[in-house]
């Protein structure tokens, strides 16, 4: 894990009342080039938007003047209030609010007044406040997940050939042949757990690789049969796409069989009896392929 | 601001009802020749819609969000049965046009004096509930505001009430959609936004607040209808020291900055003069670690009196919630009798998968039951409240948890239905892994969230006595985000997995009828009656979509 604070400010970090946040994580690629804000729709439409080169300038501002009082990540010590929930904050835009407050002379910890700060240097304090909020928010850049290798591999070999029945699909010479290379901790975790989200965020939706294709087998009074890859079924229809690549449709009627197989049936109700422990032991296992 | 009118809508495409059979003489057909003229006559002279229209809406209208106070989204019309609901017919489509690629109508539309007013973020429409032809549409010019959706509008004597994005509260003219005022209700800066479907109750008009992003507390606030002042603000969070409930928060800056976003109507007992608030997650939402206890009055069901806006009571559906789930689902009022006993109960399907029946004079718990299976909770404790397992709250390393972040529930309003006895829920089992991503001991905003999941979806009825589930309709694939709405005709509508209305049996669940749109249904549907006939009208996406049953009963 890479730190945001360095240098000089990591020295300060060690004095002040240290509250290690999530700005103390790796910023994910790419951070740093584009103004970074809010998700768009959230907050007012002329709100302040963060030059990230702004926020880099305003760190070492506050580093040597702020951090003692308002924290490493602005959210207040037992000197000095949040930064982050303050309404004077929130009202700023580039500098607006929090400079006229300095301007009166704010004690800074330096022993300098507030009032020596030149506009660039408030303009810059201000993007790098305003960093810290949208770090609160949710949706965050900074949201990154931590350390998920806390699980025992031995364990997890033996929950994979045992109760866990993983090895009755599939292989670690096979399909899961140097799966620690491939993928990171987090996406092993996910994948193995959601296959038919393929680690995805969120709510995602099936990802739709052959393999995970539910089938679907229509049988009609007159005896013929059809099968095939499932398009869509309700209560009151079902349609397929035949290996021929043939598409048929039918209304659903109560002499009509309609037969469903779900090939990640299996993942589905390990969900109900797969512990945090199991998933966690299994994960390291998993990254153990090399 | 800019106000537009349009004569013509020609965003509106629209097909005439079928004739149908005037089976009944007289004054009724004389009042379907006469309908233009009549509907000209209705806006004009009949728009006032008073308090005691509220407390007993005809069947001829659905004047408020859930269309009566109780929320049980229950209609005593009986045009439309089980046995011919499969007879509907296409009535007429309506597809707003707002010059913003992907607003949805999430609101439910209140028809009043044959006039339906729906909703997205920041624009009203009136459309003729006959025909769908547009009589006028509204546009406020925003400042900003989180654009995620808006419930509706609220009417009362000759004026409509609606929330902006934000944070206003407007007030319109039913007849030509002309703002008369406008009131502030909350901050954008503090990263608020309305979203809410304001409520009136009697010369209060009652607002919630939204906002989950940051760390600010919820309120409701009641406003004169007529002036738009401000009567009181109620809290959901403590703000100040001696504040009930402060002694479940580790301090007083994190109660003041705690959540329990209030963006759910409320439901209301005139005779208790009790409004129900239902509010939403704590915050910060998902790393914890700085706000240990139960953190009142978030993830709650909380009665509220209507005059005073002082609490009276409060029943915790999420103690100590982490997962984000609100509890904002409406609270439902039941009345029944049991052991020669009058009750009056009230019952909410809440986002963390449990059902509870109370008694909503004391908010004392008669049942608390899963309506979906879940992992997180470890039994009720005395109150019956939840008791949260510690081990499923978000992890660093990820917590598998069930119901996902989405919930067994959402905002789909529910329906109970007090014929077959059932409590309808659009409900879902799902999982996903939640992480802590903020490991600090002073989190803020969210600091975490679910990734990941799986989930299917289905409409579970509820025995509304004894929290069992009395049969359970699975949709193939994730069914409409979408409300529900039961009828005295024995009928269940909602949104299916097929971008579909479905008509379900309401006794038995079997599905009867249903017709593919453009898109999920995004609303919670609606039913009234007209010149004899009982339609239906549901929203997917940017469209109004309404059927009617024409077969007029003799």
């Amino acid at each position: 894990m890479r730190h945001v604070w360095n240098g000089a400010v990591g020295i300060v970090l060690l004095t002040a009342t240290a509250v290690i946040s999530s700005s103390g994580q790796t910023p994910p690629a790419g951070r740093g080039q584009a103004p970074s804000g809010p998700r768009p729709n959230v907050g007012a439409a002329d709100r302040h938007r963060v030059d990230p080169a702004g926020a880099d300038r305003g760190r070492k501002t506050y580093a040597a003047e702020c951090v003692t009082c308002h924290g490493p990540s602005a959210r207040g010590t037992e000197r000095g209030p949040n930064l982050v929930r303050s309404e004077i904050v929130l009202r700023d835009r580039y500098g607006n609010s929090i400079g006229p407050l300095l301007k009166k002379g704010h004690p800074m910890q330096t022993g300098a007044s507030g009032a020596s700060l030149t506009d660039a240097q408030i303009t810059d304090l201000s993007h790098f406040i305003w960093q810290r909020i949208n770090d609160t928010l949710r949706g965050s850049d900074v949201f990154e997940p931590g350390d998920v290798l806390v699980g025992d591999p031995k364990a997890g070999e033996a929950y994979f050939n045992g109760e866990g029945k993983c090895a009755a699909c599939h292989s670690i010479t096979g399909d899961l042949a140097g799966y620690g290379k491939r993928y990171q901790p987090i996406d092993i975790q996910q994948r193995f757990v959601f296959p038919n989200t393929a680690g995805g965020r969120g709510r995602g939706r099936a990802a739709g690789s052959s393999r995970q294709q539910v089938t679907v087998t229509v049988s009609l009074p007159d005896g013929t049969t059809s099968s095939g890859a499932l398009v869509s079924m309700d209560d009151f229809h079902v349609a397929l796409r035949t290996t021929a690549g043939e598409y048929r449709s039918w209304t659903r009627t109560p002499a009509m069989k309609i037969v469903k197989t779900e090939p990640l049936a299996e993942h589905v109700e390990l969900l109900e009896r797969l512990t945090d422990k199991q998933m966690h032991d299994v994960v390291a296992y998993l990254a153990s392929l090399k | 601001m800019r106000f537009i009118q349009r004569a013509k809508s020609d965003a509106a495409r629209r097909l005439p009802a079928e004739a149908g059979s005037h089976t009944n003489p007289g004054r009724k057909t004389l009042l379907a020749l006469a309908l233009p003229l009549l509907t000209a006559i209705a806006i004009a002279a009949q728009g006032r819609v008073t308090t005691e229209k509220l407390l007993k809406p005809s069947p001829d209208s659905w004047p408020t969000f859930n269309g009566d106070y109780t929320g049980r989204r229950f209609s005593a019309l009986t045009r439309i049965t089980n046995a011919n609901v499969h007879q509907l017919s296409f009535a007429w489509m309506y597809r707003i046009a707002t010059g913003t690629a992907g607003a949805t109508i999430k609101s439910t539309p209140l028809m009043v004096d044959g006039v339906l007013y729906f909703t997205v973020p920041d624009h009203v429409w009136a459309v003729d509930a006959r025909t769908g032809r547009e009589i006028w549409h509204y546009q406020w010019q925003t400042t900003g505001g989180n654009h995620l959706g808006n419930r509706g509008v609220a009417i009362y004597e000759d004026w409509l009430y609606v929330e902006t994005p934000d944070c206003y509260l407007i007030s319109l003219n039913v007849k030509d959609g002309k703002e008369r005022w406008r009131k502030q209700i909350c901050d954008i800066d503090r990263f608020y936004y309305a979203s809410a479907a304001p409520t009136i109750v009697k010369d209060h008009l009652i607002v919630g607040v939204s906002g989950d992003d940051f760390d600010i507390p919820g309120y409701i606030q009641s406003h004169h209808p007529e002036s738009g002042e401000v009567q009181w603000r109620f809290y959901t969070v403590p703000q100040k020291k001696g504040d009930a409930g402060m002694d479940s928060w580790p301090n007083e800056d994190m109660a003041k900055h705690g959540g329990g976003m209030t963006w759910q109507p409320i439901t209301y007992d005139p005779e208790l003069n009790y409004v129900f608030v239902t509010t939403g997650n704590p915050q910060p939402v998902i790393a914890h670690k700085n706000r240990p206890g139960d953190n009142l009055f978030t993830g709650s069901i909380v009665a509220v009196n209507a005059d005073t806006g002082k609490m009276v009571w409060h029943f915790q559906s999420s103690p100590h919630d982490t997962h984000d789930w609100d509890s904002t689902q409406p609270a439902v009022l039941i009345d029944d009798e049991a052991n020669g006993q009058k009750r009056r109960l009230i019952a909410q399907a809440a986002r963390n998968g449990h059902y509870f029946l109370l008694d909503r004079t004391t908010g004392k718990a008669i049942v608390s039951s899963e309506y979906v299976k879940g992992n997180w909770s470890k039994g009720y404790d005395a109150k019956g409240q939840p008791i949260p397992d510690p081990e499923k709250m978000p992890q660093i390393a990820g917590a598998l948890v069930s119901p996902n972040q989405g919930g067994a529930t959402n905002w789909q309003s529910p329906s109970f239905n007090p014929q077959t006895g059932l409590f309808y829920v659009s409900a879902a089992r799902a999982f996903s892994i939640y992480y802590i991503y903020d490991p600090s001991e002073n989190p803020m905003g969210w600091g975490g969230s679910d990734r990941g999941g799986w989930s299917e979806s289905m409409l579970q009825a509820i025995d509304y006595k004894t929290g069992k589930i009395r049969w359970s309709h699975k949709w193939e694939g994730n069914a409409a985000r979408s409300g529900i709405v039961s009828t005295a005709g024995n009928v269940v509508f909602t949104g299916g997995a097929s971008n579909d209305l479905v008509a379900l049996d309401a006794t038995t669940g079997q599905a009867l009828w249903h017709s593919i749109l453009n898109t999920s249904i995004s609303n919670g549907p609606i039913t009234y009656e007209l010149d004899g006939r009982q339609y239906v009208v549901a929203a997917a996406g940017d469209t109004v979509w309404t059927f009617v049953m024409n077969t007029l009963v003799k």
